[in-house]
């Protein structure tokens, strides 16, 4: 009767150290905080957010790759626990990093825009000032091919806004913002030499 | 006697205990964590990455060295090294620093590069700019030149706005059009300052002071955009003048926006209310030279057969624009008009030259300056 005791209860406690399983749970939490991560474009907007949280889900990878490769009477998950609850808190941080940083270039793309159309009409209105010749175009009219490629370019930014891809659009927009400066400089070159040249009429008389 | 024994064990164990572990700890290498070392090669992998340098080399040796640390964890305190973990992260931080000091230099030497471009770039425009204030190049290299600068600018714009790459493309082919547009305006200058027009323009320039001791001569030279009045040898009176399109040209046919260039005479005086642009005098163009050479031209299939000869120049008023506009025409501001109205009539010889051999701005294109610093590139 003494062994038979001892017996169930060296059964009861191999069975408790046996049934030692990963924490499947925090597991998958800190696995779906990643994937939300990636899902809110952490990658383009929290990238260091996002490398931390890939390096705590690797920890507690390498953490369950060592429990598993023990011998199933000496697994312990309790690291693999702390390691798995780190990886899901750094992965909302990601989340949530990304989603701030997201708003904020929304808001730089928003402002972009309206500048990019103010200077866009700006540079209009002068070509529009431009001297002309007998009965044609101003030469400065040249550069309407350029300033036309200014809209497209505005049109795209606008779709990839609207499509929730800020970044995207912010960059299309400073390169939009980049001819259209650029148009307007060499307009406002082409009127100071016209000026320039209407001066040194004045002196030569 | 056994209780004396079991006291020296339990001595010795405790000696070992608070001094041999903690020798024992003190000595061996690598049984701490390493953590200085993979916090630095973490730092350094995420710059290179940052940076889009080639990291995967090193990311690759960071995570097994996690994962080593992760295995020592495991043991029991004083039978874990992390000497692989160590040399893991160490690997990790060569690679990931040779990569990004790589990277960087490579980056620093093609900013450099852009940039010394970039200069050479707006030296060549600067010089094309100089030669548009001097003279009158037509709106054709003009509308090249506007396109070419704007090229030039949005490379720059793009540089500021760290859009690298984009901004590298750009320059390239702005470089190639302001250099190609200075080659042009080069050989086309060549051409216009042949030394055989040269000489025919000094002759008619000198023709036309000797006839000025009997008359007022108009003289107009292209190249100083001015006219010209000559009286008893000597210039009387100077003005800015405006022409058309192609100013340098010399005119052929009928809409070709050029200027015709000879001997001509005002045929009529058009007032106040007989023209558009404020007075005007009609030129005699076509003359017989003219229609001699509009025929040989014809006949050469230098210009197309149905072309007409054109007609219509004047000399007029509404200048002072500040660009080439007329459609052939020699421009003048309105107060001038009124003042050289005055000063000619009827018959007044007109010589119209290129040059008057004064302008140097073909010398300045010779500058070694600019071809020196283009060709380096």
């Amino acid at each position: 009767m003494k062994y038979l005791r001892f017996i169930f209860l060296s059964i009861a406690i191999l069975g408790l150290l046996a049934c030692a399983k990963p924490p499947q749970a925090e597991i998958d939490a800190a696995n779906a905080a990643l994937t939300e991560a990636k899902n809110a474009e952490a990658e383009i907007y929290a990238p260091d957010s996002l490398k931390a949280a890939q390096t705590a889900i690797a920890d507690m990878q390498a953490e369950l790759d060592v429990q598993q490769g023990k011998f199933a009477l000496f697994r312990s998950y309790e690291k693999a626990k702390e390691l798995a609850n780190a990886a899901k808190q750094a992965g909302e941080k990601a989340k949530s990093d990304a989603e701030a940083k997201k708003q904020q270039v929304k808001a730089e793309a928003e402002t972009l825009m309206n500048e990019v159309k103010t200077a866009l009409n700006e540079a209009n209105d002068l070509m529009k000032k431009a001297p002309k010749g007998k009965g044609s175009k101003a030469d400065i009219e040249a550069l309407q091919a350029d300033l036309g490629a200014v809209q497209p370019m505005i049109d795209q930014a606008q779709a990839s806004f609207d499509a929730g891809k800020f970044m995207d659009a912010k960059t299309k927009l400073e390169e939009a913002k980049a001819k259209v400066s650029s148009v307007k400089d060499a307009i406002n070159q082409a009127i100071e030499m016209s000026k320039g040249k209407k001066t040194a009429q004045g002196k030569k008389k | 006697m056994k209780f004396l024994y079991k006291s020296l064990i339990i001595l010795i164990f405790l000696a070992l205990l608070s001094y041999g572990i903690p020798y024992y700890i003190e000595n061996k290498e690598n049984i701490k964590e390493p953590k200085q070392i993979e916090e630095i090669s973490k730092k350094i992998l995420y710059k290179g990455q940052k940076l889009e340098a080639k990291t995967e080399e090193a990311q690759n040796y960071y995570y097994r060295g996690r994962k080593q640390v992760i295995y020592q964890k495991n043991k029991l305190f004083l039978f874990r090294d992390y000497s692989y973990s160590n040399y893991l992260f160490q690997k990790s931080f060569e690679i990931a620093l040779k990569e990004t000091l790589n990277f960087k230099e490579k980056q620093k030497k093609e900013k450099e590069e852009f940039l010394k471009k970039l200069e050479e770039a707006k030296f060549i425009n600067s010089q094309i700019m100089e030669i548009f204030d001097k003279i009158p190049l037509g709106s054709y290299n003009y509308k090249r030149f506007l396109i070419s600068s704007a090229s030039l600018k949005e490379a720059e714009n793009l540089y500021n706005l760290k859009i690298f790459d984009k901004a590298k493309k750009k320059l390239e082919n702005a470089y190639v059009e302001n250099e190609n547009l200075y080659i042009k305006i080069k050989e086309s200058l060549k051409n216009f300052y042949s030394p055989e027009k040269l000489r025919e323009w000094k002759n008619l320039y000198n023709e036309a002071l000797i006839l000025s001791n009997e008359l007022n001569v108009i003289v107009v030279i292209k190249d100083e955009r001015i006219l010209k009045v000559l009286r008893n040898g000597k210039i009387f009176k100077t003005y800015s003048v405006e022409f058309g399109k192609n100013p340098l040209e010399k005119k052929t046919k009928s809409g070709d926006f050029a200027t015709p260039e000879g001997r001509y005479k005002i045929v009529e005086k058009k007032g106040f209310n007989k023209t558009k642009y404020y007075l005007a005098l009609l030129l005699n163009y076509p003359n017989e030279e003219d229609k001699r050479r509009f025929e040989e031209a014809k006949k050469k299939g230098l210009i197309p057969k149905n072309a007409r000869i054109g007609g219509l120049i004047e000399i007029h008023g509404d200048g002072g624009q500040g660009i080439d506009w007329t459609e052939g025409c020699v421009a003048l501001q309105n107060e001038d008009m009124k003042e050289l109205f005055n000063l000619t009539s009827k018959g007044t010889p007109v010589y119209i030259i290129g040059s008057k051999g004064n302008n140097n701005v073909l010398s300045n294109l010779d500058d070694k300056k600019i071809w020196k610093n283009s060709k380096k590139s």
